[in-house]
């Protein structure tokens, strides 16, 4: 057995690394807890939860000379020690402080995580409010290492059970039970029983893997979450049971009768912490999971260029060998799932950072507003929630600014004082809905279309809808601001993030009622990389439309077919009328068949256009294809949400079918690629995904 | 503490005639791999006899080899000792609730 000691295979850059990139996660997982607090969660788990992240963040930052970080957490800590003592009421005003020092620490573990250096007396006056608050419940800003402290005495004390099992994993990663026993053994009275029972005989041990459970027997004061506390950094690496049992009477106590134990010992309470059957999980380096994803999107094409092969050749004569194309085509999709699945990650990631985006402005705008958050656990590709932070804090920002009106408006208006921003995510139709809503002002229609019509925007006499002018706040350089504030209003606005949400293949729309407020809604894929599409011919061009989108296909009666002036034709279809929409026409494709009755009708729905029928010549079949960006091979084109390398290596571009019917409304045919221009070639589009 | 674990048997070595093999100083997690080659190597060879007045430092690791060992001698038959435990050693074996186990081999 090679003997490697820790600091040869982990270098203390590495441990430092893992530190902030574990300290991400804490101050995410504080964040959040704190706003559950502050919104009137104010149970133990709660208060435990937030001491454990800032205990975390604390513990690691000593041992990398972190001294800014050890300084402020240890009085954050103690604050928080004393409220989940119930030392210190949960008070708003507590809860305000809170909030500030955690934004603080954020500031400073990041300044830590950079080696920057932070403005001197940085959060001071936090600190210091932190330390008044300590001394006006006679409390000092110290927590004691030994949590039984004399107080905690004076609590009835408690017999525990506590079942300990290392995971096989645990003593290689250099956890040392030894060390959390004689912990353990400090918070009191500690009885040991160990069972020896899993050790194999010498010579299949393996000399680092963990044989041995403890069941622990624990007289003592100390709150369950001290217990917890012992094991805090092996919660991922053991299973851990925790119950309380019969109080172990105080000396005082022994007098009393015995139906005061037998009532305390039906009272028994099992609870389980968080650490029992918690998945066992590793971290890996970002850059190694999108190789990985990259290099199977490449597999997934080269395997639909073998299946396209095969199915040229005769199936009697080479049995074996189409089973394996088959089989392959089956492997590589289940593969692609996996390694999908390993990217998704829950939007409360960026949704976390929201609330303190709000804080901050609406202290600086000088309003009152909170945010309420729902459907953090929705999972989308990790690409995607990388880049919906700027156009959501952009939306946020936009809300406040714009949106809510400030304390003495909202009461003059008739509304509450404080105004209200809601974020929520949920997944519809195989995309992710984000949507920002505000109890603001609402979009003033007359106001925009005023200043649209000024700056020649909309011609004079336009008769635009109430989408149509709503819309108008998505042109560039395009704000009503009537001052430009530091916020937003610098005419840099929603253009940008209809930009950046469009680069993602989404989409952005608004609802807003004057005077009640407004909604922003964003739609996105849920991945970037693959998309499962039906493949369709338009005269020589091959297009894919996402099967998430379609309800059916059909070919129908030329009676079926009637024609609204200046609209185009609509498809009778069982008592509805759908507008339909001929590719043809939209791309200019000449050599297409024009008529849907000997073409195919393809229905096709999406949240705001609803459904349409898609006029094509012919359906060529069902295929995963690999997503490949026609921004960032060629540019951007209306309708087309990205591109794809067919099995046979032509490329083949994939609708946005929302987007197809407002084109058609609008009118105008879009461009695609011309014959001679630099069209994205297989390589390119192979690399650049 | 038990006097039986503090016993330092020095009428053990003689019994068993043979040469205790010392154990190091440090018993941590990097040492469990040949501590247990070693362990090997003793049992192979027949009785086994251990100074551990030496060890400064234990790990539950360690202690699971020791433990491992003692039962294969055991049920091999074999004599199995440790003698002039430090009291590092004994503590240790204590806290991991060992020492039931052990004092038959200290003792």
């Amino acid at each position: 057995m090679p003997v490697t000691s820790d600091s040869e295979a982990y270098p203390v850059a590495q441990f430092r690394k893992t530190y902030f990139e574990e300290c991400a996660e804490l101050m995410d997982a504080l964040q959040s807890n704190l706003e559950l607090l502050a919104n009137g969660q104010e149970d133990d788990e709660t208060l435990h939860a937030i001491f454990r992240s800032v205990h975390s963040v604390k513990g690691g930052a000593g041992a990398f000379g972190c001294t800014d970080l050890v300084a402020f957490s240890h009085t954050f800590e103690s604050l928080l020690d004393a409220l989940r003592d119930h030392k210190i009421p949960a008070t708003h005003e507590i809860k305000q402080l809170l909030l500030r020092a955690s934004d603080a620490l954020a500031d400073i573990v990041n300044a830590a995580r950079l080696e920057q250096q932070l403005p001197p007396n940085f959060a001071a006056d936090i600190s210091a409010a932190m330390r008044d608050t300590l001394q006006g419940a006679g409390q000092s800003a110290d927590v004691s290492s030994a949590p039984a402290t004399a107080d905690a005495k004076t609590l009835t004390e408690q017999t525990y059970r506590i079942r300990f099992r290392p995971h096989t994993e645990m003593l290689r990663k250099a956890n040392e039970p030894l060390l959390l026993i004689r912990q353990l053994g400090k918070l009191g009275s500690l009885r040991t029983e160990v069972d020896s029972s899993s050790l194999p005989p010498l010579d299949s041990l393996d000399p680092e893997a963990a044989y041995l459970n403890w069941t622990f027997t624990l007289d003592t004061a100390v709150p369950r979450s001290a217990i917890q506390d012992v094991f805090e950094f092996v919660e991922d690496d053991c299973d851990l049971e925790i119950e309380s049992s019969e109080p172990a009477r105080l000396p005082a106590e022994t007098a009393t009768s015995d139906a005061t134990g037998a009532s305390d010992t039906s009272g028994t309470v099992a609870a389980t912490v968080a650490a029992v059957g918690a998945a066992q999980s590793i971290r890996v380096d970002v850059d190694k999971v999108d190789r990985l994803v990259n290099l199977v999107g490449e597999l997934v094409i080269s395997q639909a260029m073998l299946t396209e092969q095969g199915l040229g050749l005769p199936a009697d004569k080479y049995p074996e060998l189409i089973q394996g194309i088959e089989a392959l085509a089956q492997s590589a999709r289940e593969l692609q799932e996996s390694v999908m699945a390993i990217r998704a990650q829950p939007v409360k990631s960026v949704f976390a950072r929201m609330p303190r985006i709000v804080r901050e402005l609406a202290a600086t705008l000088g309003k009152e507003v909170r945010i309420v958050t729902s459907g953090e656990m929705t999972e989308i590709d990790k690409t995607v929630i990388e880049q919906l932070n700027d156009p959501l804090t952009h939306m946020i920002r936009n809300a406040l600014d714009h949106g809510i009106e400030s304390p003495v408006e909202r009461i003059a208006a008739g509304k509450v004082r404080q105004g209200t921003i809601h974020l929520s995510a949920a997944q519809r139709s195989g995309r992710i809905v984000i949507e920002v809503s505000d109890d603001g002002r609402g979009i003033n229609k007359e106001k925009i279309l005023a200043k649209a019509k000024a700056r020649g925007l909309v011609p004079a006499g336009a008769n635009l809808t109430d989408d149509e002018i709503n819309e108008l706040i998505f042109l560039p350089a395009f704000s009503t601001a009537e001052v430009v504030s530091n916020i937003s209003g610098r005419g840099v606005g929603m253009d940008v993030v209809k930009r950046n949400v469009q680069a993602l293949g989404g989409r952005i729309s608004v609802r807003s009622r004057f005077g009640q407020g407004s909604a922003f809604t964003l739609s996105l894929p849920l991945t970037l990389a693959v998309v499962d599409g039906m493949v369709v011919s338009v005269g020589r061009e091959t297009f894919i439309i996402p099967l998430v989108a379609i309800v059916e296909n059909l070919r129908p009666q030329t009676a079926d077919i009637h024609p609204v002036v200046g609209r185009g034709h609509v498809l009778a279809l069982r008592g509805e009328y759908l507008p339909l929409v001929y590719l043809h026409r939209l791309f200019s494709i000449s050599d297409a068949i024009g008529d849907p009755c000997r073409g195919i009708v393809i229905i096709v729905q999406s949240e705001s256009a609803g459904r349409v029928g898609i006029v094509v010549d012919e359906l060529l079949g069902q295929q995963q294809v690999v997503v490949k960006s026609l921004e960032a091979n060629y540019e951007p084109v209306d309708g087309i949400s990205g591109a794809t390398i067919l099995g046979n290596g032509r490329v083949a571009l994939i609708l946005d079918v929302a987007r197809l019917h407002e084109i058609d409304v609008r009118g105008t045919a879009m461009r695609l690629p011309p014959p001679d221009a630099p069209t994205p070639t297989e390589k390119d589009m192979t690399h650049a995904a | 503490m038990t006097d039986a674990m503090m016993t330092l048997d020095s009428g053990a070595a003689d019994e068993l005639q043979i040469a205790p093999h010392v154990l190091p100083q440090m018993l941590d997690l990097t040492q469990a791999g040949k501590l247990r080659d070693e362990m090997i190597q003793l049992a192979n060879a027949g009785d086994v006899l251990l100074d551990a007045s030496g060890v400064e430092r234990m790990s539950t690791p360690c202690v699971q080899i020791l433990l491992a060992a003692g039962r294969g001698a055991q049920a091999a038959s074999r004599s199995f000792r440790i003698v002039q435990a430090s009291e590092l050693f004994r503590t240790a074996i204590a806290d991991l609730g060992l020492r039931n186990e052990f004092e038959n081999w200290m003792a």
